[in-house]
């Protein structure tokens, strides 16, 4: 893993050029942007007065992770037309989740993470069921993210595993301590525009440059399947996609951080559209791996397609190209997880768990050590390069699917049961991971929702419980004086 | 075998590359007008 890479479509000198620019760059515009954080409100959720603009933003660009750049051509390679339409069912987690945040937004103005709300809505035993899956499922996120960045940059410029993901991460880390959410979103902004960028620029240049009718002639003499329209696998992919979307979506703080961060009437516009623009995304990355053929490329590795294509296209210019929008993709997800991440574990485990009557001050300190910590623990993870971390993120899609439900439920039925949300999550986890490992991959986050789907709503018909509103809006003041339920 | 046509897949591609630039385009316009309303944070 370590050393000149044989798909490397750029030097490592050049690669190390970029990499340093890029790097500076954000740590410079995030402690710009975090001097707009004058207390922990500013810190944790920019002072709760994003706009239109930032928020679709960053809901876009957190979503574009290296796997939608790298993955979706592979998709589309393995699976055809139909592989770059499911990659893009992903964006109805976005869409869903827009009417959520505005009911977020409304009855919890004070609320800072997913697990303040499963806490006040439901209670403690299921907010401790909830916090060991969203942690389970982010950590396992965090690192294959950082492990994805020095492997890619090992793969497109040779640069060692372990310099480039220590540099991504540490970069990362830095802006995300000195400018908290403020820099996170401000970071996402520009990065979006660069990827949007970057990714027409590309697929548009491949598409001049190739006549289309080549190429659909092509992929008809040598894969037909890709342009199969009934491909049982594909459209099993589609749903599950779709699926996964949900699941992550609802449950991971990473999402309701931003809906707790913008402006009043903001959130459910920007989640819209922040899913409008992600749309395309994987289609238009996609396109390459119908044009492979014709470029006659050949794949050490299927997720190479992309930077392969653009290198072969656009010479070293597509290689720069594609470092940048990999470079941003991979920061995009990092910054947002170890911010959403950092967040769960200093409101819900440092202040709630540990330490209620704490200062802002205190929380300041302990969200600064808890960011460092969050950062170190995941560059040791990815020093020692688990085999089995995939597996782990893998394996959490039946946690997270068993989540689906009692989130929905518990922010739209006043009549949710708390016991019914503790037994759906437990038992939707259990028998998801059953399904997981005894059945197949493709049936765990299936099964998991399915479970927790007839528990919530069973226990909504047979035992509903009565739940006031008003208690999910936790004030300052109640917090600041240690009287937390 | 059914196949997707030519033109619905060339018309998939050719969307997609048209609709992801215009969401550039949209995210600066719209980042734009918050500026000058001074509604960016």
């Amino acid at each position: 893993m370590n050393g000149a890479h044989e798909t490397a479509v750029l030097s490592p000198q050049i690669g190390w050029f970029l990499l340093a620019i890029l790097g500076v760059l954000w740590v410079i515009l995030g402690v710009l942007w975090g001097k707009k954080a004058k207390n922990m409100d500013g810190y944790m959720v920019a002072g709760r007065n994003v706009g239109l603009a930032l928020g679709a933003a960053t809901a876009m660009a957190t979503w574009v992770t290296s796997n939608t750049t790298m993955l979706a051509p592979q998709f589309a390679l393995e699976l055809g037309v139909w592989g770059m339409l499911a990659y893009s069912t992903a964006c109805f987690g976005l869409f869903l989740f827009a009417p959520m945040a505005r009911r977020i937004r409304r009855l919890m103005p004070n609320g800072l993470t997913s697990g303040d709300f499963i806490r006040l809505r439901y209670g403690r035993p299921t907010w401790v069921v909830f916090l060991a899956i969203s942690l389970t499922y982010s950590f396992a996120w965090l690192v294959t993210m950082a492990m994805a960045g020095g492997l890619l940059m090992n793969a497109v410029a040779g640069i060692p595993f372990a310099w480039g993901m220590t540099v991504i991460l540490l970069v990362c880390v830095l802006y995300t301590l000195f400018g908290g959410l403020y820099a996170v979103i401000g970071t996402d902004f520009v990065q979006s525009i660069i990827i949007l960028i970057g990714v027409v620029f590309v697929g548009a240049v491949i598409y001049q440059r190739i006549d289309f009718d080549v190429t659909y002639a092509t992929v008809v003499a040598e894969q037909p399947a890709m342009l199969y329209v009934l491909l049982p696998a594909a459209i099993i992919a589609f749903f599950n996609n779709m699926l996964f979307g949900f699941g992550e979506v609802f449950h991971n703080n990473v999402w309701w951080s931003r809906a707790f961060a913008m402006r009043k009437g903001v959130p459910a516009k920007a989640y819209m559209l922040g899913g409008l623009f992600w749309l395309p995304i994987p289609i238009a990355v996609g396109y390459v791996a119908l044009s492979s053929d014709v470029l006659g490329i050949n794949l050490p590795r299927p997720d190479m397609l992309g930077p392969l294509a653009a290198a072969e296209v656009l010479g070293a210019a597509g290689a720069v190209v594609i470092f940048v929008v990999l470079f941003c993709s991979l920061a995009s997800s990092i910054d947002s997880l170890l911010a959403a991440t950092s967040d769960l574990l200093t409101e819900d485990i440092y202040r709630k768990a540990i330490h209620p009557s704490a200062t802002e001050g205190n929380v300041r300190t302990a969200s600064i050590a808890i960011i460092i910590g969050l950062g170190f623990l995941t560059w040791l993870t990815c020093m020692l390069n688990p085999g089995t971390l995939a597996q782990v993120l893998f394996a959490s899609g039946p946690l997270v699917g068993s989540a689906i439900w009692p989130v929905a439920a518990g922010l739209f039925w006043r009549r949710s049961n708390p016991a019914g949300a503790f037994a759906a999550m437990v038992l939707g986890s259990a028998c998801g991971l059953y399904a997981y490992f005894t059945i197949g991959w493709y049936s765990g986050a299936l099964v998991g929702a399915a479970v927790s789907m007839v528990i919530t709503l069973g226990a909504i018909v047979l035992a509903p419980r009565d739940f006031d509103w008003k208690s999910l809006n936790e004030s300052n003041e109640e917090l600041r004086r240690g009287t937390i339920r | 075998m059914i196949y997707f046509p030519a033109l619905f897949v060339q018309a998939l591609i050719l969307g997609a590359l048209i609709l992801t630039g215009l969401s550039a385009i949209t995210l600066l316009v719209m980042v734009l007008i918050d500026f000058l309303r001074k509604r960016v944070w």
